[in-house]
């Protein structure tokens, strides 16, 4: 009973100075809310990323020299070894031009800058490559480094406009020089996903891996490989077996990279969980710094209120009442502040999220964790009870002749 | 002649409300030591009006503080309603206040942001009472004041008068055995100071043991016994012979 009295009177007492009471909260406000909206934005783009990722082929793993800079040592050799290690499905390569390369378009006057990206025949195996007219590159492309293309729908409004171009020529010029190139084909292009900004999706063209090699002067090398196996569960041994033997081939101690989807989610999970933890951390110090300002103005209160614990307890409050009453009074405002920086963080989340989305090809919805708000109450309350004991404890200490004879 | 030995036999038969035996306070600052009470004995039994004097510095409102139990004794006793109250702890001292003691103090000590009514209410949520009996008990002491009508009021919306008879119904609601005020009069005009008395006498007509603290003989003259301090010890302990009659002025008049 003098239990909710307290409680009541508590809440009565922070709302009759509401300037003071919403400045003190300031601090927790700021410290939940921006906990909330982090792990609720964290949580979205996390969501985001994992449900892009699942819609690649997890069973792949991407090989690439360490050096990413200067020309690649990874040749079509490399591929054929690589093809003989146990587990392994399939090896593709991907080769990229610069984005120098300009295609003439439908208006004689206008061209369009890009790249061209050279892959081979298991390329649409490895990744699902939908053909919307036409064909695929094929591996008598590849054996005749043939001068085809793959286009995307745009690309092929854009220079002929209509989507159905199979059979007509497109013309690229650049450091390669001008290029003559048959389409074959029409890709479906995914639009809305992180596959929407892969190679295949960007390039002005696809054309066989060969073809652009050899245009490059470097017919043997390639830049990268993806490589697909029969079990993903052996990922990690499969990409140490083609590290170790492209090391052998190449006479390098750390020359390749070789990474599976798994490992990049695993790596994505790490990234996500060390920026929440640092994101707490800082969160952390601005809520203890918070704490610090609600006793601060506790301390103040006590003082200023010396006459009335005196009235109180003349009146027969036991000091466990005076200091209830002054807990409670301190975890009334770090709650209010509490709940205030959920509505505040989840709010902006939202917003921020909504903004981006826009901006973005990814769709992102700001997660919001019951369990994450569930803790802001706890530590709100609790950062009250830490905050409020001393003050509270020395209101309940004072003496009450002193305290009755304070002006 | 007759009544008035009737009336001594019948104070004899009274139970003993308040006795002090000894009693000593010494404040101790460093080396230095302040005797403020030196050895005081006196009793209050129930259904008297006393009137404790001195100047200021004369250790009155000393003993006050340790009548009130809020402050403690050095040496010495103070039973309280059948309690010996020296060496309580401060829980147990504070039960006692709430219980047995009710205060009204020179400044009327109410809380600004509560009404009259919470006021008032305010010793009995201490006590444990539910809300519903609160109220009822707060609106009857504050019709047993006049100020029936005050209650949703807060103090600043009152004259001193009124918050002095708001005070004196909060001292009233838990029944306490005594009535301790100090210096009730001190901040208010003749006229509620009339008031106030007319009040106190009244009450002690109904059966209430007061002790007022005082320095104003115009109060003292109006109560049945008057104790007078010097320098920490009682110079004087005697019966008024002719207690003057306050006269309350009808609640209507009052402002």
């Amino acid at each position: 009973m003098q239990f909710l009295e307290s409680i009541s009177s508590a809440v009565k007492s922070v709302l009759s100075h509401k300037m003071r009471s919403f400045l003190t909260m300031l601090g927790i406000i700021i410290g939940i809310s921006s906990v909330i909206m982090i792990t609720s934005i964290g949580d979205g783009v996390y969501n985001a990323i994992h449900n892009e990722i699942a819609t690649f082929n997890m069973s792949t793993i991407q090989v690439f020299p360490r050096n990413v800079f200067g020309p690649s040592i990874l040749t079509y050799n490399d591929m054929d070894a690589i093809q003989n290690l146990p587990n392994v499905n399939n090896v593709t390569t991907m080769i990229e031009s610069n984005s120098n390369q300009r295609i003439q378009l439908r208006n004689p006057l206008e061209t369009r800058r890009g790249s061209i990206t050279g892959l081979d025949h298991n390329y649409h195996i490895i990744e699902n490559i939908n053909m919307l007219y036409g064909r695929f590159i094929s591996e008598n492309d590849i054996n005749n480094m043939a001068r085809v293309a793959v286009i995307r729908p745009e690309i092929s409004i854009q220079v002929f406009g209509f989507v159905n171009s199979v059979g007509r020529t497109i013309y690229i010029e650049g450091n390669l020089g001008r290029l003559a190139l048959t389409v074959v084909g029409i890709i479906d292009v995914p639009l809305d996903t992180i596959a929407a900004q892969s190679p295949p999706s960007m390039a002005l063209a696809l054309v066989p891996a060969t073809t652009l090699s050899s245009l490059r002067n470097t017919p043997n090398n390639i830049d990268a490989m993806m490589v697909s196996m029969d079990n993903p569960i052996f990922a990690t041994e499969t990409a140490e077996q083609i590290t170790r033997l492209l090391n052998i081939r190449h006479n390098r101690e750390d020359g390749f990279a070789a990474l599976s989807m798994t490992e990049v989610m695993d790596f994505i999970e790490i990234i996500f969980v060390g920026v929440t933890a640092f994101i707490t951390f800082v969160a952390g110090i601005s809520l203890f710094v918070g704490g610090v300002g609600v006793m601060n103005i506790m301390m103040v209160t006590v003082t200023e209120r010396t006459r009335e614990i005196g009235i109180r307890k003349s009146l027969g409050a036991t000091g466990v009442l005076i200091r209830l009453q002054f807990v409670f009074e301190s975890i009334v405002i770090t709650l209010i502040g509490g709940i205030l920086g959920i509505i505040f963080g989840i709010g902006s989340a939202l917003a921020l999220t909504i903004a981006v989305s826009h901006f973005s090809p990814m769709e992102i919805i700001a997660t919001v964790d019951v369990t994450a708000i569930i803790i802001a109450v706890v530590s709100s309350i609790l950062i009250g009870v830490i905050f409020g004991v001393y003050p509270a404890g020395k209101a309940a200490n004072l003496d009450p002749v002193d305290s009755l004879r304070y002006e | 002649m007759n009544e008035l030995k009737n009336k001594e036999t019948e104070t004899s038969n009274l139970k003993t409300m308040l006795e002090v035996k000894n009693l000593r306070k010494i404040y101790k600052n460093g080396h230095l030591e302040l005797e403020a009470l030196k050895g005081i004995n006196f009793t209050v039994k129930e259904k008297e009006f006393v009137s404790i004097m001195g100047k200021s510095g004369s250790g009155k409102s000393t003993l006050m503080n340790i009548l009130g139990c809020l402050d403690t004794i050095s040496h010495g006793e103070y039973i309280l309603d059948g309690e010996n109250v020296a060496g309580l702890s401060q829980n147990r001292l504070a039960h006692i206040r709430n219980k047995k003691i009710g205060f009204i103090f020179q400044s009327f000590n109410l809380l600004p942001k509560l009404t009259a009514q919470q006021n008032v209410e305010l010793p009995m949520v201490y006590a444990g009472v539910n809300k519903s009996k609160r109220r009822e008990a707060a609106m009857y002491a504050l019709s047993r004041v006049g100020l029936s009508d005050r209650g949703h009021h807060r103090p600043n919306e009152l004259s001193g008068g009124q918050r002095q008879r708001v005070a004196i119904a909060r001292s009233l609601v838990n029944s306490p055995a005594i009535l301790l005020a100090d210096e009730p009069t001190g901040n208010l005009d003749s006229r509620s100071t009339e008031d106030v008395i007319a009040i106190f006498q009244q009450l002690n007509n109904e059966g209430a043991t007061i002790i007022i603290v005082t320095h104003e003989p115009e109060v003292s003259e109006h109560t049945k016994r008057i104790i007078t301090f010097k320098d920490g010890q009682i110079v004087s302990n005697v019966n008024v012979e002719n207690q003057i009659i306050a006269v309350q002025r009808n609640p209507n008049d009052i402002e």
